[in-house]
């Protein structure tokens, strides 16, 4: 392929550019900005499509670009290639110059913009631009220039597939993000689905249930009505059983009742029998056989009685008399009386107890002692306001003795100082001897050293000797006067200093006595003090020997004891007063006493009241049994007096029933009497028995009566044939039957009252549970659709994932196939364009892709990173042009090589090598050198090279 | 012989989750509403029409699905009819099972629900005889009633059932009709017996898939002394549409939404849920994303598009591929891995070719 014009359309104010291209080298030397801004614009976008990976990049911008023509040759045919108004968005058109047809459509690609070289030359746009266009890019740095030989020598084309798998990516990655998100609703939802088909399940299972409660309590109510029933009949029967039991009982008391009657007749008969057998001659009432009964107990009763009694009645009236006139001594006795003295002694007793001791009234002792603790009392007083004043005498005689010794001090030490000063002299300087020894020494040597020679040098040896010990010394001597100095200057400070105090001193305390004077004062002062001293510790002596003696330990204990006895001696007056008092007293109730107790004197003995107390209690309950014996006696004797009136006359009546009874009965023997009364009171039960019998059933009456019952029992037996072929169970088996009935009845109850409870509880909980649900089929259709949405969703994934795939597996069979191929080409054309220095081209994948060459004059390989910019752009363009030889050797027509300021970095050395290559290249492809610098023409010229100029 | 009328309908599915929605919630919330609107346009119609039997023969609810509101609400419709006995047949969405509401819940008095066993009713004043039953749990064949025998003079006899029957089965017990369902697609036909037993599964009256398209209908029938009449009556609340549209020539999504609002003329069809086939070669330059062109024509007034893109690449691989290099080697392998692959993945894989296409092509702009 070869271009062969280029025209450019102008834009609004530029004018229209025309380049026409020869075979071979062309160059273009075009300087103004414009031209190379409207060249590049025009040639990039008719040879590899207005929207050009270039224009992308930002390396040719298209801005501004109206339209142009581009003419080219390709397999020996002419072309044209028109864009015509690109900022109308007009197509490009392609023409035939021979022909002058128009091919556009036969070349367009479908819904593309059309690039309508791709369809010629089989080239993308990206394709090439690789292969064809080289443009070293003085914005790149080293890095990106090795990168971008990387890409190259690594794949042979710069089609930039990781923009693909990148996008690729990007889409799956928000495939992914959004399948996360759909997934998590998905499970949100199915969880809900989940949740309310449980939730329907389970009305719908609580619907069952409450069915089957119903049904249960219908069922319920269905045994219950049969069990109802069932009761009533039992009922009925057992009303029937009931009836057939009492007239069964009714007819057994008939039955009975006439039994009786029977039984009676029979026992009225034997005991008429009896009762003729025990008949007595002589017929008694029951009254009449009590009185006789009583009369043979008491036949001889009442005389003895009266006897006895006359007889005890006596014997008392004479007990009596003598009693009273043995005990009148204590019939006399006034027991109030003797009640009220018996009191006195007690209370004479009492007050006895709490009288005092005549010893105790004596208090002479207390006085004293009363007397001796107020005296030590104010003794210690005294001694304390005494032992107050010491203390401050003493005080005031140990301030003055301070002062004494402080001021005897000051004195002391001025004149020890004073002294001192004084006596003080500079200590002698030990070395001037030497110095004295040196000089006579020198001089000495001096006069001996000429005549004497062998004894003037010693001497001068011993100068020397003395010259150094005179140094020595000197500086001894220098240091001793040195602190001589300063001890006598502290010394003199101190005087100063004390000598100064002593101004102070007498300025406050007027002039200071002389030394002698001033120690009189100060041993007077000292004996005072001890005095004082002495005084006060006698003072304490007394002290303590004052709370001693009453056992304390303070003035204020001393002063308490002290009020404890005042106190104490109060009271004693008190109680001696209140003793007097007392024994008059007492006096006046003995007195009392042995006026009312005379009678008693010799029982009683001399007063002392304990013993009278008890002697008289003992008189008193004498006194109360005398008493009461004498009325105990009197008591007997008018009793015995008013029985004696009551049975006399009693007896004389009995006397007059008994005659009576002789007449009646015919006989007065009381065996008689006795056998007599015996079967009348058997007679007598007879006929009682008799009368009881005849009761029940002599009656005529009761005779009536006994047909009624007979008939009735007829009657009632016949009812119960009756009934009993009715009902053959007994109450008691259809009462059993009945309760166990109603048991079961209520048994039923209680069931269906739980049924009914648990029917209403769930009733209650269903019409809570079935509020508020949301609707199954919605959420199930939510849940199918994000379903359906994570399917698509997952298949995009799957897609995008499979695309990506495929492109990379594409991507490096393409490379695997390419690569090897392409790498001798690479390094032939790497070693011609550095003319041999670099050899053996080499990318290795193992190290990362390093790209490394063979550095002949280091005679090693180099990464190509650490070769210089200029070596670098000899490699890129190496690589291009071996590329370009690649695909034009794979029997494709050459492509022309377009060269923009791609020798900026070219050392002259490397242009001139560089451009013998090109030279030799240019003989099988066209080639456009395209520059804004002078340099390049002169070394063509000069290397002999032709080419076409343009500029 | 007093006459008497019915309605017959089956399959409402009420509470049916609906499959494949890709509309809003919203709209699926109306479309839901629309089924019941459906029943209360029956419930309406027997009603107006006084009808004496109103006839449901199977897959009336969802039982996974149906709500108990929802169950509520279909009573308090029964209650509306009380002149009218209704005859339900259990089917196999709604079957006679233990914990069906059919069987827990009181239903009125005039609702009478077959259970899985046959049953027979006389209704003397129409010398009428009902024989049915409905679909239990685990029976899959129906065996009629033996006791349905011969042709019984003066008699009117109707049969209600869920539709696995047989035909042949039928024709020797002339019946006067059977009222079936199952089917979702409306089918009459008659017997070849002396009665000339008619066979109608009604459809369903509303629709619940793409397949059913088009007018929804409830059968009416009546019996007098001509014998029986029956008519079909438009029931549904909602048409289900469905179109093909070819967008081969379209270069941008307006175009194609054009071209749809073009094939689709009347405004008032608009109200229709469509179920739109995108067909043709998809220009390269064309996204079509079918959420995105439902969207639009919601914003055109459509009610509900549900849009199914079976377009295919716009890309000419044979051109493409003539390119050789990365691109002819792509497109190569990636023919070759279609090629071999399952046909469950062969979608994946074409998918997997455009994306890569586009990729290379539209980002890259490797031409």
């Amino acid at each position: 392929m070869k271009l062969d014009r280029l025209y450019v359309r102008g834009a609004d104010h530029e004018k229209s550019r025309e380049f026409r291209f020869s075979h071979g080298i062309n160059l273009l030397e075009l300087s103004d900005e414009t031209d190379r801004r409207i060249f590049f614009q025009g040639l990039s976008a008719l040879l590899y499509g207005v929207k050009n990976p270039l224009q992308k990049k930002g390396i040719y911008s298209q801005t501004g670009f109206v339209g142009g023509e581009l003419d080219f040759t390709l397999e020996n045919r002419s072309y044209r290639l028109v864009q015509s108004h690109h900022s109308n968005g007009e197509q490009p058109k392609l023409l035939d110059l021979e022909s002058e047809k128009d091919l556009t459509d036969e070349f367009l690609l479908d819904g593309k913009e059309p690039c309508l070289l791709k369809k010629l030359t089989g080239y993308s746009p990206n394709h090439l631009i690789t292969m064809s266009h080289v443009h070293s890019n003085p914005r790149l740095n080293n890095d990106e220039i090795v990168e971008k030989i990387r890409q190259l020598a690594n794949r042979g084309e710069e089609t930039n597939l990781d923009s693909v798998l990148k996008h690729l990516g990007n889409r799956m990655q928000r495939t992914s993000d959004f399948d996360s998100s759909l997934r998590s609703q998905y499970e949100k939802q199915k969880e809900e689905v989940s949740h309310l088909r449980e939730r329907y399940q389970r009305l719908r299972e609580d619907y069952v249930r409450l069915n089957q409660m119903k049904n249960d309590m219908d069922s319920l109510q269905r045994q219950r009505c049969r069990l109802t029933h069932r009761i009533e009949r039992l009922q009925e029967r057992l009303r029937k059983a009931e009836k057939v039991a009492f007239l069964q009982k009714k007819v057994d008391d008939v039955k009975n009742k006439l039994g009786k009657w029977k039984e009676i007749e029979e026992q009225i008969a034997q005991l008429e029998r009896r009762k003729v057998e025990a008949m007595p001659p002589h017929r008694l009432t029951r009254e009449e056989i009590d009185e006789l009964r009583e009369m043979m107990d008491k036949k001889n009763e009442p005389k003895e009685q009266v006897d006895a009694m006359k007889e005890r009645l006596d014997s008392l009236s004479k007990k009596i008399e003598k009693w009273e006139e043995d005990q009148s001594a204590f019939l006399g006795v006034d027991e109030s009386l003797l009640d009220t003295y018996c009191s006195r002694l007690e209370e004479y007793r009492r007050l006895e107890e709490r009288l005092m001791p005549l010893a105790s009234y004596n208090t002479m002792e207390d006085r004293v002692r009363g007397m001796q603790i107020e005296k030590d009392y104010h003794r210690l007083h005294e001694l304390r306001q005494q032992d107050k004043k010491w203390r401050e005498i003493r005080e005031d005689l140990d301030r003055r003795v301070k002062k004494y010794r402080h001021q005897l001090e000051v004195l002391e030490r001025e004149d020890f100082l004073t002294r001192m000063v004084a006596e003080e002299s500079p200590p002698a300087r030990s070395s001037s001897r030497w110095l004295w020894i040196t000089w006579i020494s020198f001089i000495l040597s001096l006069f001996v050293i000429i005549p004497l020679p062998f004894l003037g040098l010693p001497g001068l040896v011993f100068a020397g000797i003395s010259f150094y010990r005179y140094r020595h010394l000197s500086q001894v001597d220098a240091q001793v006067h040195q602190e001589w100095h300063e001890r006598y200057q502290r010394l003199e400070n101190d005087l100063a200093h004390i000598r100064q105090e002593r101004r102070h001193i007498e300025n406050h305390e007027g002039s200071l006595p002389d030394l002698h004077t001033l120690r009189d004062h100060l041993s007077e002062t000292e004996r005072e003090r001890k005095e004082i001293k002495e005084s006060m510790a006698a003072g304490m002596h007394e002290r303590e020997v004052l709370l001693n003696r009453w056992n304390v330990k303070s003035g204020e204990d001393l002063a308490k004891a002290m009020d404890r006895y005042r106190q104490k001696l109060r009271e004693r007056e008190e109680a001696r007063k209140a003793d007097r008092e007392n024994r008059e007293h007492l006096k006046r109730i003995r007195e009392e006493v042995e006026s009312w107790a005379k009678d008693f004197c010799e029982r009683l003995g001399p007063f002392h009241p304990e013993t009278w107390l008890k002697e008289l209690q003992r008189i008193r309950d004498e006194a109360r049994n005398v008493q009461e014996k004498l009325q105990r006696m009197k008591l007997e004797a008018a009793s015995l007096e008013k029985e004696l009136a009551r049975v006399i006359p009693e007896m004389e009546n009995r006397k007059q029933r008994l005659i009576y009874w002789k007449e009646r009965l015919g006989t007065d023997h009381l065996s008689q009497w006795s056998e007599w009364i015996l079967a009348n009171e058997e007679v007598q039960r007879l006929d009682d028995q008799l009368r009881i019998l005849r009761l029940q059933s002599e009656n005529e009456w009761e005779k009536e009566k006994r047909n009624r019952w007979e008939s009735v029992l007829k009657k009632l037996q016949y009812r119960l044939d009756q009934k009993a072929s009715e009902e053959r169970e007994s109450p008691e088996r259809i009462s059993t039957m009945l309760t166990s009935a109603k048991e079961e009845l209520d048994g039923l109850d209680s069931k269906h009252q739980e049924t009914k409870t648990a029917f209403m509880r769930l009733k209650e909980q269903l019409r809570t549970l079935r509020e508020n649900f949301s609707s199954l089929a919605v959420q199930e259709t939510l849940l199918f659709q994000i379903r359906e949405e994570k399917k698509c969703l997952e298949l995009e994934h799957r897609a995008l994932e499979t695309a990506k795939a495929v492109w990379s597996e594409t991507a490096n069979e393409l490379r695997e196939e390419l690569s090897p191929q392409l790498a001798p080409y690479i390094i032939r054309w790497v070693e011609q364009v550095t003319n041999g220095r670099y050899t053996h081209f080499l990318v290795d994948p193992a190290k990362g892709i390093e790209v490394s060459v063979f550095v002949q004059d280091m005679g090693k390989r180099q990464p190509i990173e650490r070769l210089s910019r200029g070596t670098l752009d000899q490699f890129y363009l190496a690589i291009k042009l071996a590329l370009n030889n690649f695909y034009t050797t794979q029997g494709k027509d050459p492509l022309p090589v377009i060269l923009h300021n791609s020798f900026v970095h070219f050392d002259d050395h490397q242009l001139r090598e560089s451009f013998h290559i090109l030279n030799n290249f240019a003989l099988d492809h066209q080639l456009i050198l395209c520059t804004d610098q002078t340099r390049e023409r002169p070394i063509l010229e000069e290397e002999e090279i032709d080419f076409t100029y343009y500029n | 012989m007093k006459a008497f009328t019915f309605i017959h309908t089956s399959d409402l599915h009420l509470d049916l989750p609906i499959r494949g929605w890709k509309g809003s919630t919203e709209e699926l919330l109306l479309r839901q509403r629309e089924y019941r609107q459906t029943f209360e346009r029956i419930i309406r119609l027997a009603k107006d029409r006084q009808v004496h039997f109103l006839l449901i023969s199977g897959d009336f609810l969802e039982h996974q699905t149906i709500a108990w509101s929802t169950v509520k609400w279909i009573m308090d419709q029964f209650h509306q009819l009380p002149a009218t006995r209704v005859f339900i047949s259990p089917g196999k969405s709604d079957p006679w099972i233990k914990d069906s509401f059919y069987r827990t819940l009181d239903w009125p008095e005039h609702v009478h629900i077959f259970t899985d066993k046959w049953e027979e009713l006389v209704f003397e004043e129409y010398s009428l005889r009902i024989i049915g039953k409905g679909k239990g749990e685990n029976v899959s064949n129906v065996a009629l009633p033996a006791w349905v025998t011969g042709p019984a003079e003066e008699e009117r006899r109707m049969m209600i059932t869920y539709g696995d029957v047989n035909e042949a089965d039928l024709v020797p017990l002339e019946l006067d009709y059977v009222a079936l369902g199952q089917n979702h697609q409306r089918n009459v036909y008659q017997l070849d017996n002396t009665r000339n037993t008619v066979v109608c599964h009604p459809g369903s009256p509303e629709g619940i898939s793409w397949k059913e398209t088009g007018e929804r209908t409830v059968t009416w029938g009546q019996f007098d002394s001509d014998g029986l009449t029956i008519e079909h009556l438009p029931i549904q609340t909602r048409r289900l549409e469905r179109i093909e549209v070819d967008v081969t020539a379209c270069k941008s999504i307006d175009e194609v939404l054009e071209k749809i609002v073009q094939s689709i003329p009347e405004r008032k069809d608009r109200e229709v849920c469509w179920c739109l086939k995108i067909t043709g070669r998809r220009d390269p330059g064309l996204i079509l994303h079918p959420d995105q062109v439902s969207q639009k024509l919601k914003e055109r007034s459509f009610f509900h598009v549900e849009v199914q893109d079976q377009t295919t690449m716009g890309y000419n691989l044979d051109q493409l591929r003539s390119h050789g290099g990365l691109l002819g080697a792509y497109i190569r392998k990636m023919e070759k891995k279609i090629k071999e692959a399952a046909p469950e993945e062969r979608m994946v894989l074409y998918r997997a070719l455009e994306q890569g296409l586009d990729a290379l092509l539209k980002e890259v702009k490797y031409l």
